[in-house]
């Protein structure tokens, strides 16, 4: 152990100060501290520290922290050991290291030696040069690590803008809240009116918790497994009581690490909601047609390739054959009858041409259960070509219609029709052979008759007069005429009644009904001279007519004519013709007489035929029946109304669609 | 007073030849009255080659239509085919009951100088006479 100095001078504590102050080197001084065993001394406390070592080691004057926490490698490299070793023997101690694992970067060393109860240390670089040196090395080393920063930063930014960018949404949520440390544009996109940065996700966007998202992000903390999305839904709330909006996604939560700790998570996302929503459109649209086709009224088939193969067969057309399987058949196996039918060829014709095919009802016997008896069916066919993504025929819609109801019915249609025409040659052979029989009758019995008359003139002629003035003889003679007379009258009616079978032939033209009158007149004038009969005539609110003119006149005719004939004795006819247009368009032609009158029985009679109401007259008792006859035919109505001893009015009221043109007759 | 040579009845009733017979003898008119019940009777009676008829002298004929054997209309036709110098040795007037448009339609074109509806009366062949004989003869 070496011996201390015999003396020192003692130095006054200012100037000892001044001395530690000016000193390049740290210097300390040690109190020992010892383990639990209170023998060994494992460690120092630090009593002083002078100004180069307070500023060497970033400490103050008396530090708070030992040896071994201020030199925190001194038991590695021995320096503690080195220190103990001082103390214990007395001897000088030398240490030198280079520690730049200390963070002080720099070659120093220490010299120790005891000092009482305390130990000394001096520790410096052991020249000003090596420090110079360590400088240089430390700022190189500075400037480094500031381009490798600066490289971070740029490689960063880089990445930054790239994210930026990217029309992937990208986030990084940090710790086990998510907490969002990053989002590109397209991310805050997604959810543009939300503050997103610094939030946990649950507090930015709480629509995630129910969505599940949180949970999903929980796991993959968790876990530090990747987690991918595909088209998950998202209910995005919005502001403004807006209904949320639907969104989709497709994504990645990859957790990253710092230390091999998970400490946040990754999100690469894309917005695909229009994509889903398209899809889901177009399913929607598939579906449609889908149902369109299932539930359709009408029978459609698809049949597939060359074969035809029945790939699609809709309700509506598996109803005609509920007995027979059809779906993944060939036509020839699910429907073999159909064979010598022309549906094999007008489907192969399709198939080939591409040109679409209507076969109109066409006659198909066919059993609507598997061997089951044939029935003959009626079907309009539309036969389609389908064609595959280029363009080229793969099949054949086939739109059916069993039209077998339609068809018997026009069929029983066209055969009541035959029977209709049959029965109306008939009526019509019957009608010419009673016109003729009407014709030969009233010929054939006219002819004795007219000699019947002539030999009853020739008789009054011949006979003697003494014969003739016997009593009984005229009347006999007279009696004879009479019926003769009748007789005739009968022939008259029947050739009357052949002309009026002729009449309803006869076409419409229109008709001057003024000037008709007029003509009408002509003809009754000795009959109006005879009974000093008066007409009046007012046809000015009358139209022209369209009618058959010669049926026309007999009207006028036989209505004026009567009002003359049947006027009471001793009162001289006075008639009224009028003729005006009703509201509805219709025409009508009124007469009123002032004649015999008509009792209602007589009324019911009066349009019958060979009725004669008054046997004090000539008169077929055909004139009225001929007119109810002409003016039903033309679609019109014929009234009366009448009081005995007063007069008759006859009212003919004919449509309107018999009156072309509103001209008022002249 | 003159007569006309003669006048031939042609009806198949006996009757009605009886009568016109009775009328136109009661007339008077006529120097004989022929009958002859079908119109072949008819042709016959005027192809006699010792017929008195001549064109200037013509034999009257009221002719009925209907009639068994050869009618009226066969008759015409017939009566149209003989020589022009025969033809005018006879003027045919249609006698008959009634004429339907059908009988009429078919007498068109046939040589028919007029007609009369039964019955034969004295006032009907004093017309005839007048209209188609002229001043030659009147009735009694």
């Amino acid at each position: 152990m070496p011996t201390p100095p015999a003396s020192l001078p003692s130095l006054p504590a200012v100037e000892l100060h001044a001395l530690l102050a000016v000193s390049f080197s740290a210097l300390a001084l040690w109190r020992p501290l010892y383990g639990p065993d209170g023998a060994a001394v494992t460690d120092f406390a630090c009593e002083y520290l002078n100004p180069a070592g307070q500023q060497m080691l970033g400490q103050p004057e008396r530090p708070e922290q030992t040896f071994l926490t201020l030199f925190p490698n001194a038991c590695e490299n021995g320096l503690i050991t080195c220190c103990c070793r001082v103390f214990a023997t007395g001897e000088a101690g030398h240490f030198e290291a280079n520690h730049p694992a200390d963070g002080r970067d720099n070659y120093w060393h220490l010299a120790a030696r005891r000092g009482g109860e305390l130990l000394a240390t001096s520790f410096t670089d052991p020249a000003g040069e090596t420090t110079l040196r360590a400088n240089h090395r430390a700022e190189a080393r500075q400037a480094e690590l500031l381009a490798a920063a600066q490289r971070r930063a740029q490689e960063r930014e880089e990445f930054a803008q790239v994210f930026a960018h990217t029309p992937a949404a990208i986030c990084i949520q940090c710790g086990p809240a998510h907490r969002y440390a990053y989002v590109n544009a397209a991310y805050q996109q997604f959810f543009p009116d939300r503050q997103l940065l610094g939030r946990p996700v649950a507090e930015a966007l709480p629509e995630t918790v129910d969505a599940g998202v949180v949970d999903l992000l929980d796991a993959v903390y968790r876990t530090g497994e990747t987690y991918y999305g595909h088209e998950q839904p998202l209910l995005v709330a919005r502001p403004g009581g807006q209904a949320p909006k639907p969104m989709y996604f497709t994504f990645t939560y990859q957790a990253y690490r710092e230390n091999g700790e998970v400490v946040g998570i990754s999100t690469f996302a894309f917005d695909v909601t229009e994509q889903v929503l398209a899809r889901q459109e177009r399913e929607r649209q598939r579906q449609q047609l889908e149902d369109l086709f299932m539930q359709a009224s009408a029978p459609i088939v698809v049949l597939d390739g060359p074969d035809h193969v029945f790939t699609l067969v809709n309700p509506a057309y598996q109803r005609f054959f509920p007995g027979r399987e059809l779906q993944g058949k060939p036509l020839r196996d699910a429907l073999p009858e159909l064979a010598d039918t022309p549906v094999p060829t007008l489907l192969r014709q399709v198939y080939t041409s591409g040109e679409t095919c209507v076969a109109e009802e066409m006659p198909l016997q066919m059993a609507r259960s598997a061997g089951g008896p044939l029935e003959e069916m009626y079907w309009t066919f539309s036969f389609q070509a389908h064609r595959d993504a280029h363009g080229d025929i793969d099949g054949i819609r086939a739109f059916a219609q069993d039209v077998t109801a339609s068809v018997r019915a026009r069929q029983q249609l066209q055969e009541a029709n035959q029977a209709l025409t049959e029965s109306n040659r008939q009526l019509t052979r019957t009608n010419t052979d009673l016109d003729n029989f009407i014709y030969t009758a009233s010929h054939d019995l006219k002819a004795p008759i007219t000699n019947l008359e002539g030999l009853l003139h020739l008789l009054q002629r011949v006979l003697p007069l003494p014969a003739r003035q016997q009593e009984g003889v005229q009347p006999v003679l007279d009696r004879m005429q009479q019926s003769v007379d009748r007789f005739q009258l009968t022939i008259a009616q029947l050739t009357d009644l052949t002309k009026l079978q002729r009449a309803a032939a006869e076409p419409a033209e229109p008709v001057d009904l003024a000037r008709l009158i007029e003509d009408v007149c002509l003809d009754l004038a000795p009959q109006f001279a005879a009974t000093e009969a008066r007409l009046t005539v007012d046809v000015t609110g009358g139209p022209r007519l369209a009618f058959a003119p010669k049926n026309l006149r007999s009207l006028v005719y036989n209505l004026l004519s009567n009002a003359v004939k049947y006027h009471q004795p001793g009162r001289p006819p006075v008639v009224h013709l009028r003729s005006h247009r009703t509201e509805n368009g219709a025409a009508v032609l009124e007469v009123q007489d002032n004649g015999l009158g008509l009792n209602a029985r007589q009324q019911a009679k009066l349009f019958g035929l060979f009725r004669r109401l008054h046997d004090h007259v000539e008169g077929s008792g055909i004139g009225l029946y001929m007119v109810k006859r002409i003016v039903e035919n033309a679609g019109g109505t014929i009234a009366v109304s009448s009081t005995p001893g007063i007069g008759s009015t006859f009212t003919i009221t004919l449509p309107g669609t018999a009156l072309p043109e509103t001209t008022t007759a002249v | 007073m003159k007569k006309i040579p003669a006048i031939l009845l042609v009806d198949d009733d006996d009757i009605t030849n009886f009568l016109n017979k009775q009328v136109l003898n009661h007339l008077g008119v006529a120097d004989q009255v022929l009958v002859a019940t079908n119109g072949e009777q008819a042709l016959n009676i005027l192809a006699r080659p010792d017929s008195s008829f001549s064109p200037a002298h013509p034999v009257l004929v009221l002719l009925d239509l209907n009639m068994p054997v050869m009618d009226g209309f066969e008759f015409l036709e017939a009566f149209q085919a003989l020589p022009p110098a025969q033809q005018q040795r006879a003027v045919v007037v249609v006698l008959t009951t009634s004429l339907n448009s059908h009988d009429l339609d078919r007498t068109t074109n046939l040589p028919i100088a007029g007609f009369l509806n039964k019955p034969l009366n004295e006032e009907k062949v004093a017309t005839l006479l007048r209209i188609h004989f002229g001043p030659l003869v009147t009735a009694e």
